[in-house]
């Protein structure tokens, strides 16, 4: 592929923090044009990803590219490539929203202002108060809006939907599809997972600073679990010993897990119960993110 | 695992005993450590001048001449208040210390109440607390309660200092004395903490509740000294810091000033929590509009958004600057008059300025100049700790997540520090020129503008250490930058009263810069501590490119 091609490369990017590895040899490439889905639970090392890819931290060691260009070395070349929304917004409380707006742009460049125009009314956003008077999802508000009206090739987003509304959220999630309209790529940090599967083309899954699993959804689902959902007239069997079961949950006469491998050794512990129902399907993020996480944890838990 | 976790129907709440007090217990444990650092520096800081001066004048004789010499140093009397006619030890050390412990102890109280009153609020902190128990004047006495008990063990601690000062041998005041300066000294800085209280509820913000306190406190200074050294002798009545010298500690004790002090306390005090009342919470009295029609100009580029941002401060820096110049300067004839009336004039001893061809004006002016050169390494190290703020609060990263490198970043930031430096010393430069023009004071310009330029020394040096600690470690930048002066106040001020070995003395910038125009500047020192500031600067600007951006 043409380095033209590849807008986000991280080869063995580390971050230590004394003792505490925030993130551990990450080798990661992001394509030109696609939305990638970053998920991870707090801590796992997102935020600090984006910050090395950035250049505002320094990385302890390995380098990352945005289009070629090492970010580290040459950080105003590669800004001028993307625009970047964090997970918290943080504006000079005396200036308005139009005047942080204006200063955002100034700084990045260029912006296409009538698709800023267009994304403020889509945003509902009040330009004409002081930040200061602005909750937390007016001010992301901003971020997202200066962001998304550079255009620029690549969007890279840490947890943006933070404080905003569900309307909102939908606002969002057609600027993005838009951007990916406009042959703009789109890194998209997030926890919520309900998010990623709507938009993202593949996902990285990122735990404990270490990169787990990486795929289209449709990759990751045949990796992963199937989702098991019986009720019984009496009390659910014990399967928590089984093979390749996990997040084993039981509620008074219903049970719900999830397994791995061959689900042959399961359906005969639950067939010989006489279960009353008995769904399978295919796991959602949020349990396939249960499956990968639950590992090692509480793998059965009785609520009574 | 595989274990079944029962989760047990009854609910055990954890129960904080007298949730009614819990920010004035909050704010007490935060602050009393620095109450008894502050105290424990004043009680040797008290110490050192008293056993200094029975060592140095053993004999009554020597300490009634002493006496007779200072009462007629007008430099000094500018800083201290008048000196007592006696030769009484105890006179000697309440003048001697008085004035720097309130105005020290002042400063420090103000930054303390704008950061209860104001700061907590500000990063949302105390939203959280509110939330759960008090009303917003519940939360304001329990801030003032807070403080309170901080400055009782400050009391405390400079009581007991004092009264065993007072029984060491040779110096010799009565505990109720020692205890009555202790109370003088406590009292001078409640009234500015509570300044800043009221000042945190009426402001709209931290920063300038803490300017406003500092202004009220500056303009007291400025009355006392106009009193203290000009015939405008009601004019130290008026200001309240005057009202803390009139108590004249162990020199008559003038117990009745003790009622303007405690009057304007107590109604500092009810205002602050009527106040509290009034007002919702982060608004503050005079509030900004909230929402007004968009304004374009100087917001460019990350430089002019910094100009557009601090130019109120700024300009409130540089007034302050203006007119404590042209006050000084005003005064220097008179103060001159007054001086070469007195008898004492010619037994004049300045250890200052001992070298210096003694023309009382240029003495005089010296200590004007030394003023000014502490405002200037204040503005400087309050700039140096507002790049450092922008960087923790994360507003910096709005511009180095955009293609705009840190250099030109701190590079504008410190253009705009020096340019902001100069001015200042081009203001005093011109205000004292005129002052002193007007009232044909004679001073040769070039003397005026020399010491203008030494008196741009030390700020230098403020910013290259500034600098340097914001490069390697961001978060004491503050600290280290406000560190110069204070240390170098420390040294000067204590090496007045006891011996300092003279490596310790030599870290002290104003001990490297002579009071200019009484003496003239050492320019090879001047010009090596600059190389020095600038490299210091250099260093920690290249470092502060290639480093992690810190949060708070
Ligand atoms: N400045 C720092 N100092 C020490 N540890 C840090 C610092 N920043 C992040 N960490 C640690 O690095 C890990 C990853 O954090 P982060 O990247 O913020 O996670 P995420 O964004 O996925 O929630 C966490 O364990 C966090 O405690
Ligand atoms: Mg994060």
């Amino acid at each position: 592929m043409n380095k033209n091609d590849i807008a986000i490369k991280t080869t063995g990017l580390t971050k230590r923090y004394g003792s505490v590895v925030a993130l551990d040899h990450l080798d990661l490439e992001v394509h030109r044009g696609e939305i990638l889905g970053y998920l991870g639970p707090n801590g796992a090392g997102k935020t600090t990803t984006i910050r090395s890819i950035l250049g505002l931290i320094k990385p302890t060691s390995g380098t990352a590219e945005i289009f070629g260009i090492d970010s580290q070395q040459n950080k105003v070349l590669a800004h001028s490539r993307l625009a970047y929304v964090p997970g918290e917004s943080i504006f000079w409380p005396s200036l308005t929203g139009a005047e942080t707006l204006h200063l955002l742009g100034k700084v990045h460049g260029q912006i296409d202002p009538k698709y800023q125009k267009e994304l403020i009314k889509r945003f509902k956003f009040e330009a004409n108060k002081k930040v200061r008077t602005y909750s937390k999802g007016n001010r992301q508000k901003i971020n997202l809006i200066a962001a998304l009206s550079t255009r620029a090739e690549l969007l890279i987003m840490d947890e943006p939907t933070t404080g905003l509304d569900p309307i909102m959220e939908q606002a969002f999630k057609q600027s993005v599809l838009e951007a990916q309209a406009n042959n703009q790529t789109v890194f998209l940090s997030s926890h919520i997972l309900e998010e990623a599967e709507a938009l993202c083309d593949r996902v990285a899954i990122l735990r404990s600073g270490k990169l787990v699993e990486l795929g289209t959804l449709a990759q990751m689902r045949h990796l992963s679990a199937v989702s098991i959902q019986a009720t019984f007239e009496g009390v659910p069997p014990n399967i928590s010993h089984i093979q390749g079961v996990s997040n084993a949950i039981v509620t008074g006469h219903q049970l719900s897990c999830q397994v791995r491998g061959s689900i042959e050794p399961l359906l005969s512990v639950l067939s010989a119960a006489h279960p009353k129902t008995l769904l399978s399907r295919e796991p959602s993020l949020e349990e396939l993110f249960l499956s990968i996480y639950g590992d090692g944890e509480v793998n059965q838990q009785a609520i009574g | 695992m595989s274990s079944s976790t029962v989760i047990d129907k009854k609910i055990i709440m954890k129960r904080f005993h007298s949730p009614k007090t819990v920010i004035a217990r909050f704010v007490a444990k935060r602050t009393i450590r620095s109450a008894t650092l502050w105290a424990l520096f004043f009680a040797i800081y008290v110490a050192s001048k008293a056993i200094g001066f029975v060592d140095t004048y053993p004999t009554a004789v020597a300490r009634q001449k002493v006496a007779e010499t200072f009462s007629n140093n007008v430099g000094i009397e500018l800083m201290l208040g008048k000196a007592p006619r006696s030769g009484n030890t105890g006179a000697y050390v309440a003048w001697n210390t008085l004035a720097v412990m309130v105005i020290f102890g002042s400063i420090w109280a103000v930054l303390l109440a704008a950061k209860y009153f104001r700061g907590e609020e500000d990063t949302g902190r105390w939203e959280l607390m509110l939330a759960g128990q008090s009303t917003a004047r519940g939360a304001a006495m329990n801030n003032l309660a807070g403080l309170g008990s901080s400055l009782v063990v400050f009391f405390a601690i400079l009581a007991i200092a004092f009264s065993a000062i007072g029984r060491s041998k040779g110096v010799d005041f009565t505990t109720s004395a020692a205890m009555f300066l202790a109370l003088a000294t406590v009292l001078g800085i409640v009234m500015f903490l509570l300044i800043g209280a009221l000042a945190s509820e009426i402001m709209p913000t931290r920063g300038r509740a803490a300017a406003v306190a500092t202004t009220v406190l500056a303009i007291s200074f400025i009355l006392k000294a106009i009193g203290d050294v000009t015939s405008f002798n009601w004019a130290i009545n008026i200001s309240p810091l005057g009202w803390v010298e009139n108590l004249k500690p162990l020199a008559g004790s003038h117990l009745i000033w003790l009622v303007p002090i405690i009057l304007s306390c107590l109604i500092l005090a009810v205002f602050t929590i009527y106040v509290a009342g009034k007002r919702d919470l982060g608004a503050g009295i005079i509030s900004d509009q909230d929402s007004k029609k968009a304004n374009f100009r100087l917001l460019g580029s990350p430089y002019w958004a910094n100009l557009r941002l601090t130019r109120s401060n700024i300009t409130g820096w540089l007034t302050g600057i203006t007119v404590a110049a042209v006050l000084y300067g005003l005064m220097t004839k008179s103060a001159a008059q007054a001086f070469s009336q007195s008898k004492g004039a010619k037994h004049l001893l300045n250890s200052l300025a001992h070298q210096a061809q003694h023309s009382t004006i240029l003495i005089f002016l010296g200590v004007v100049f030394l003023l000014q050169m502490t405002i200037i390494m204040a503005y400087v190290a309050s700039a140096v700790s507002a790049a450092r703020r922008e960087e923790a609060e994360g507003l910096l990263d709005n511009f180095l997540v955009r293609p705009y490198s840190r250099l030109k970043w701190i590079g504008g930031r410190l253009m705009l520090i020096i340019l902001v430096a100069l001015s200042a010393g081009a203001l005093t430069f011109i205000s004292l020129f005129l002052a002193t023009a007007y009232q044909h004071d004679n001073i040769a310009t070039n003397l005026l503008l020399g010491a203008c330029v030494n008196a741009l020394v030390p700020a230098a040096i403020t910013l290259g250490i500034g600098v340097l600690a914001f490069g390697f470690i961001p978060r004491m930048s503050a600290f280290f930058a406000y560190g110069v002066i204070v240390w170098s106040f420390l040294i000067s001020i204590l090496s007045s009263g006891i011996s300092i070995n003279h490596w310790i003395l030599d870290t002290s910038v104003l001990n490297q810069i002579v009071l200019a125009p009484a003496v003239n500047p050492n320019w090879a020192t001047d010009i090596i501590v600059l190389l020095i500031a600038a490299i210091l600067c250099l260093i920690g600007v290249l470092r502060f490119n290639r480093r992690d951006l810190a949060s708070l």
